[in-house]
């Protein structure tokens, strides 16, 4: 299967999931009205990927900023990595936040308590 | 950007008022506008971020789910208020809206349950509920948005419904996000 590459947009974040390193970025902003537009493409994607996962999945999410339409889908997503861990793969989640962001901190503890899963909390280093 | 002279820079005020129809490259002209003056008035991260998101989740939801696209002689249905402004260590950011009156009832129970649940914590349990059950509204918002500006504000969501006739009612809401003091 392809690598997945989503330019980013004002609205939605640069997408860029390498299938041969099974490293996946997110970065940006998300904020479109109806994000589940955006993302379902990318579950597709996933679900195909999913049946024959690299050794290691790892995924780095940079996002500036999520609207709640968007979270739904964050959530999802990694549900699915998730699901990766539990067929027996290593996975790795890198959350990152800008200094002082608290809501940012906030919300990556949140996705890991709900899910169940290990997110690691990065703090990005100032521009 | 041209300098206002009415504007006096040290109190670093932001207005931003809106009357009329709304579509979805409105709103984010709006919030691209709101963005680059909050990055410019507001030195708080947390802030900054709380208000853009207030208002983003607010206009949203009004081009969602703001009903009535038709006018009539005493008044278009189509339209909406939207305003924001930062006085006195707080921005405050209110919204109007026509709303079907069959939908007054379901709406008031949902702010109701948000105010009903008014504190950190039960809010973060009523968002996470949201969260994570599967289904989108018809409208795909979620039903977070509302949560989430109640999160935001930290306080009750203030709220009025006036009727207009047997079609329709006017929504207000007003939310206040208390600017964090810089120890």
């Amino acid at each position: 299967m392809t690598h997945l590459i989503l330019e980013s947009t004002p609205k939605t974040p640069n997408i860029a999931f390498n299938n041969d390193s099974g490293i996946f970025e997110i970065k940006g902003m998300s904020c479109a009205e109806y994000a589940l537009d955006f993302y379902k493409p990318v579950f597709d994607w996933l679900d195909e990927y999913m049946e024959r996962p690299k050794l290691k999945t790892t995924l780095n999410v940079k996002l500036k900023y999520f609207n709640t339409s968007s979270a739904k889908c964050i959530l999802q997503l990694l549900e699915r990595i998730g699901k990766i861990k539990e067929k027996g793969f290593e996975i790795e989640v890198n959350w990152f936040y800008n200094k002082d962001d608290e809501q940012m901190i906030a919300d990556g503890e949140n996705y890991s308590v709900i899910l169940g899963l290990p997110i690691r909390l990065v703090e990005l280093p100032e521009k | 950007m041209r300098k206002d002279p009415n504007i006096d820079p040290s109190h670093r005020a932001l207005k931003l008022r809106y009357k009329g129809r709304i579509s979805f490259d409105l709103v984010d002209s709006m919030l691209f506008l709101l963005l680059k003056q909050l990055e410019t008035v507001e030195e708080d991260i947390n802030t900054r971020k709380k208000v853009y998101s207030v208002l983003m989740e607010c206009s949203q939801n009004l081009c969602l789910h703001a009903d009535g696209r038709e006018r009539t002689d005493a008044y278009d249905a189509g339209r909406v208020l939207i305003s924001l402004n930062n006085k006195n260590g707080e921005y405050k950011i209110s919204t109007g809206n026509f709303i079907s009156n069959d939908k007054v009832d379901d709406f008031k129970s949902l702010l109701d349950e948000i105010n009903d649940n008014n504190t950190a914590d039960g809010l973060k349990k009523l968002y996470n509920k949201k969260l994570t059950n599967n289904t989108y509204t018809s409208k795909g918002g979620g039903g977070l948005g509302l949560i989430d500006i109640a999160r935001k504000s930290n306080e009750k969501l203030h709220y009025t419904f006036e009727e207009i006739d047997d079609t329709y009612s006017f929504f207000k809401l007003k939310v206040r996000i208390k600017k964090k003091v810089v120890a």
